[in-house]
């Protein structure tokens, strides 16, 4: 490039400054991603990814979600068992007292 | 730090109150007896008893009870008079013969009493219901004391 028009270019740019009104916080964010970025892969087990998780919102929240989720799913499964498990011992109450061979004890 | 613990204890919080809630509309919705350690109440979840054929159902087996608690002292002093004979026997004596016979007949009273009441119950129950009812309880009337034990047993 032609020097005085690169000398033209710099000067421009030195004078250049953005007009847009920027986030609140906008810099600290920035600089706490350029450190998350730059940290060393963590491990599974560290647990980093789950600070990564809960640094984002959207993330958080749908973890908070998956554990909703995950216990409303699992209550009904428990609930089926623990109600077969009832059913069950109850059966064999009922035919514990109507059956007069089943209270004979083993002589 | 403090805002990976603040969402690990709101996830641990609202996913145990969704498994508490849900448990209960469950188990709701699963179970309408109040009673479950009553002999009865297996009957009632069973064959879908309302109030009356419970209630019915409830007295024939009360009525029952006593009946039954006879019934198992006569097969267990048969039993017992039977082993007593066998082992101060040394063969077949005409006396360890009338215990056997005698033991038989017990028996087959007991199974006979026991199928009457059978009988009588599954008349109170809703008519499709009371087939399923004695298909169940026919075990207990056919394999006599294997039955009891592997019901025991099972559960």
């Amino acid at each position: 490039m032609d020097p005085a028009r690169e000398e033209k270019l710099k000067t421009l740019l030195k004078s250049w400054s953005p007009k847009t009104d920027l986030p609140p916080r906008f810099e600290s964010e920035v600089w706490r991603r350029i450190e998350l970025a730059q940290e060393k892969h963590a491990s599974w087990f560290s647990f980093d990814w789950l600070i990564r998780i809960t640094n984002q919102p959207r993330l958080a929240f749908a973890l908070v979600m998956a554990a909703v989720v995950l216990g409303a799913g699992l209550a009904p499964l428990q609930a089926l068992r623990s109600y077969r498990h009832d059913m069950a011992t109850s059966e064999a109450r009922y035919v514990h007292s109507v059956d007069p061979f089943s209270n004979v004890s083993r002589l | 730090m403090k805002r990976l613990l603040f969402i690990l204890a709101l996830s641990v919080s609202l996913g145990a109150a969704a498994y508490l809630i849900s448990y209960h509309i469950a188990q709701s919705a699963l179970c309408d007896s109040p009673d479950w350690q009553s002999p009865t109440a297996w009957m009632r979840q069973e064959f879908h008893l309302n109030d009356a054929q419970y209630a019915q159902v409830k007295k024939m087996e009360s009525d029952y009870h006593p009946h039954c608690t006879i019934m198992c002292d006569r097969i267990e002093q048969s039993h017992l008079a039977l082993k007593k004979l066998i082992l101060s026997s040394n063969g077949l004596t005409p006396e360890v013969q009338a215990a056997l016979q005698n033991d038989t007949a017990v028996q087959e009273q007991c199974r006979e009493d026991m199928l009457r009441h059978f009988y009588e119950v599954s008349q109170a129950l809703p008519p499709d219901q009371a087939q399923r009812y004695l298909a169940i309880m026919q075990t207990q009337v056919v394999e006599t004391e294997n039955a009891s034990q592997t019901a025991m047993l099972k559960h």
